[in-house]
């Protein structure tokens, strides 16, 4: 039910200008021009990469179920929309509150720190020291033993003022008491066993990969409000340590900035890089959408902007052919810049 | 020297020895070559992690499995044991450097095979005087065994025949031809040899025929329902542990399916809810079963003719370790053999694959492209480029061939064990080479059995997990 909600709110944002396949690729967090360049042409960061491990079957399954249950429709120009139902049960729905584009599954290892931790300060205040750890993740347990050594972890006020930090800002989280019983289940602890999912989908009637979904976005409402308010938490502040995403550009569009900052032409970079052209203009639309002093004008006069944003409403569209079939003056190269800087505003 | 009952308390807080733990550790200090046959369960791993106390020189213990490996690191670990590593693909970059260059410093040294072939392991080690080289799993070296892989056979190539320190092969089952090739293989040099006996006096076995499919469900079911466990169901899909488990559940049984399928914070949750007895029933692939140290599963059933007797003996022998009596059951239907025959040599590649790869090879690709484009599986690949590497393609297709009909001749093995119109209990000796001195009481389906007089009938079922609220779930953990 959570993830059909999910992909009713990300199909009412495409309205009809692309596919299902590009909502899954969207989930799972493809590193495409396409899809990168979807997420800010339709405003959608929050759900970028939520799910990268969810299965295509399963994703066709969910999207099967909303025809069937005729809340969406293809229209008779075979584009994607919204029946009234689902619009319906969109409106009804809850609002959703994820956070995928800073974090990128890395809210897992945030979520891993504290599963270890906890698991740790558990058995060690039940003076267990032969525990078998959770987390079998060599780095995870590296990272935990140096939090550790580094803290009084024996000590009653270092344990307390750990769960108190966990208490205080869990309740701040404006979530579900689902929400948090999920991520609480989660975890073990002495002779406390954790939940699987199978089991918490069981107890709350509902998918497996609804659970999932309640887990992450519980996990960037947290992580946002860690951030947020630091010097509150300064324990599982720690715990954040290069989860949140502050660089935002693919490795290999990375590259490409750093060539053009030097003064390099498309073309030339295209040549040193061994990479085809559209991959280098992807890699220009990317940076249009995500860096606010990307020079736009050096590939299009401002008037031609303004003129491109007036289709750009009129039409309502953002497939570009429809644009560009009334401006055929303009390159698509340029339409998807200004689309990609402009787009969202 | 102190004593070995001193050290044993000392490290690994035990008071005394379990049955041949103790000879077979006094003959690796003797400094002789041993092949150990315990079985799982029984302390295996001790027979080298007590002499690593006394011995100079770090012990390397060859492994085939990861999840083994790390199993047996962390058992270490928890005894308080820092001077413990584990070589394998994990091990990256710096982090690997440094192992490597304090490898002397180790007690124990836990590697892969594959590692094992790598040039720069090979130049660390010759650096290093190690004490005891350990083979666990030895059985998996010879193509008789129920698990052969063709990557331990390079171990004899790294073993040095002369000036080398002793070698303790250890294995839970294995048949006269396997030791045989344990010894050949592993060059071992008179060994002392234990061979603990496969006889389980508190086992006993039944056999139960039914007409169809559905038939064996629902009779699994129903004796699941009259009976108490804790108990395990091995099946040969993840789909069939979903639809037992669901089945039971749906009776408000606890069980739960556990396949290799899931997530790994998953798996370990259930096996953790196993242990703390949450759970009654596991519902598994033959994925389930090691590193479970669970003493008193009372039941084991299969729904499946299993692939070989070894394969069979090693998952009922996880019922009834505790010593107190116990019922491993296997309930089949008409043909259950061809689907197994199916699951067992699915994996293992065909001609058209050794035509692939010598296509491939010929074009100048590498042929680890047909894993990608799913032309073969991984486990297929595996067995296929070992051999290939070693043989001609015309060998290769024969080997193959010999391989498959080894397989189906081993699962013709359970088919008569189960069909058979024997005791099974003297049967499962035989195949051993070994002899059954005593049959005990409700001895198996052809000489007698109760149910009654072995497991209890149902009484409790364990109720349903409360759901805590978050709050105090955080209590619970932090108290």
């Amino acid at each position: 039910m959570y993830l059909q909600q999910l992909l009713l709110h990300i199909i009412e944002k495409f309205n009809g200008q692309r596919s299902y396949s590009a909502a899954y690729h969207l989930i799972c967090g493809k590193r495409s021009g396409q899809t990168i360049q979807d997420v800010g042409t339709f405003r959608l960061q929050a759900y970028f990469s939520i799910m990268p491990k969810l299965s295509r079957d399963k994703f066709n399954e969910a999207f099967e179920q909303l025809m069937e249950n005729g809340w969406v429709f293809y229209d008779d120009q075979q584009m994607l929309q919204l029946t009234v139902r689902g619009k319906d049960i969109l409106e009804k729905s809850q609002p959703m509150h994820f956070n995928g584009w800073f974090y990128r599954g890395n809210e897992y290892i945030f979520f891993k720190r504290l599963s270890l931790i906890v698991q740790t300060l558990s058995h060690v205040r039940a003076k267990d020291y032969r525990f078998i750890p959770i987390q079998k993740e060599e780095d995870i347990q590296i990272w935990v033993k140096m939090f550790l050594k580094y803290h009084p972890y024996q000590d009653s006020s270092f344990y307390l003022q750990f769960r108190d930090e966990i208490e205080e800002s869990l309740h701040k989280v404006p979530s579900s008491e689902q929400a948090k019983q999920i991520v609480m289940l989660r975890l073990t602890g002495f002779q406390r066993t954790g939940w699987t999912l199978q089991q918490l989908a069981s107890e709350f009637d509902c998918g497996e990969i609804d659970i999932q979904l309640m887990f992450v976005e519980l996990l960037h409402l947290w992580l946002d409000l860690l951030t947020a308010e630091a010097a509150q938490y300064p324990l599982l502040y720690q715990l954040t340590e290069n989860v949140r995403i502050e660089l935002l550009l693919t490795d290999s569009t990375k590259k490409t900035v750093d060539l053009f900052e030097k003064g390099y032409s498309l073309e030339q970079i295209a040549f040193m890089r061994h990479l085809k052209m559209s991959t280098i203009e992807d890699h220009f639309v990317e940076m249009a959408m995500i860096k606010p002093d990307f020079p736009l004008h050096q590939f299009i006069e401002e008037k031609d902007v303004q003129k491109i944003l007036q289709v750009l409403e009129r039409t309502e569209s953002k497939r570009l052919k429809v644009i560009r079939d009334e401006l055929p003056q303009f390159s698509y190269f340029q339409i998807r810049l200004v689309i990609a800087a402009k787009g969202g505003e | 020297m102190l004593e070995l009952e001193q050290l044993l308390q000392q490290h690994f807080g035990y008071t005394t020895f379990r049955s041949g733990q103790k000879e077979v550790i006094e003959a690796v200090l003797e400094g002789r070559d041993v092949i150990a046959l315990l079985p799982t369960g029984m302390g295996k791993s001790l027979c080298y992690q007590l002499p690593g106390y006394i011995l100079k020189g770090p012990i390397l213990i060859i492994s085939p499995l990861l999840s083994l490996m790390q199993d047996q690191v962390e058992q270490l670990k928890r005894f308080g044991e820092k001077r413990v590593v584990a070589l394998n693909s994990f091990l990256q970059g710096i982090e690997k450097q440094m192992v490597l260059q304090r490898l002397s410093s180790y007690r124990f040294i836990f590697i892969s095979p594959e590692m094992l072939a790598m040039p720069i392991i090979q130049s660390v080690f010759q650096q290093l005087r190690f004490s005891l080289i350990v083979v666990d799993e030895a059985h998996c070296i010879s193509q008789w065994g129920f698990d052969f892989r063709p990557d331990y056979l390079k171990i004899t190539e790294w073993i040095p025949k002369q000036q080398r320190p002793p070698i303790l092969a250890l294995s839970a089952t294995a048949t006269k031809k396997v030791v045989h090739d344990m010894k050949t293989y592993l060059h071992m040099v008179q060994p002392f040899e234990y061979i603990h006996s496969v006889e389980r006096a508190n086992l006993h076995y039944d056999v139960v025929r039914t007409q169809s499919v559905d038939e064996k469900f629902d009779w699994i079911i129903h004796h699941i329902l009259q009976s108490e466990g804790p108990g395990i169901i091995y099946t040969q899909s993840r789909k069939k542990t979903v639809a037992f488990a669901e089945a039971l559940t749906g009776h408000h049984i606890r069980a739960a399916a556990y396949h290799a399928g899931m997530e790994a914070l998953d798996r370990q949750f259930i096996q953790q809810q196993f242990l703390a007895g949450e759970l009654e029933w596991i519902c598994a692939t033959t994925a389930f079963g090691m590193g479970i140290h669970k003493e008193n599963v009372r039941q084991v059933i299969h729904d499946h003719i299993p692939a070989t007797i070894a394969n069979y003996m090693q998952e009922v022998g996880r019922a009834g370790r505790d010593g107190h009596d116990a019922l491993a059951i296997l309930v089949y239907s008409p043909n259950d053999e061809e689907y197994t025959q199916y699951v067992v040599t699915a994996d293992l590649p065909l001609e058209c694959h050794v035509d692939l790869y010598k296509e491939y090879v010929k074009q100048g690709e590498n042929p680890k492209k047909m894993i990608d484009l799913q032309q073969i599986s991984e486990t297929g690949y595996r067995v296929l480029s070992y051999w290939m590497e070693q043989l001609s393609p015309d060998k290769v297709i024969q080997k193959l061939d010999n391989l498959r009909q080894q397989k189906i001749e081993q699962i013709l093995q359970v088919v008569a064990l189960v069909k058979g119109e024997h005791c099974l209990r003297e049967q499962l000796t035989i195949y051993f080479d070994q002899k059954l001195e005593q049959k005990p009481p409700n001895c198996c389906h052809y000489c007698g059995i109760h149910y009654d007089e072995i497991i209890h009938p149902r009484k409790t079922i364990i109720g349903q997990k409360e759901l805590p609220t978050w709050v105090e779930r955080l209590h619970s953990l932090l108290p």
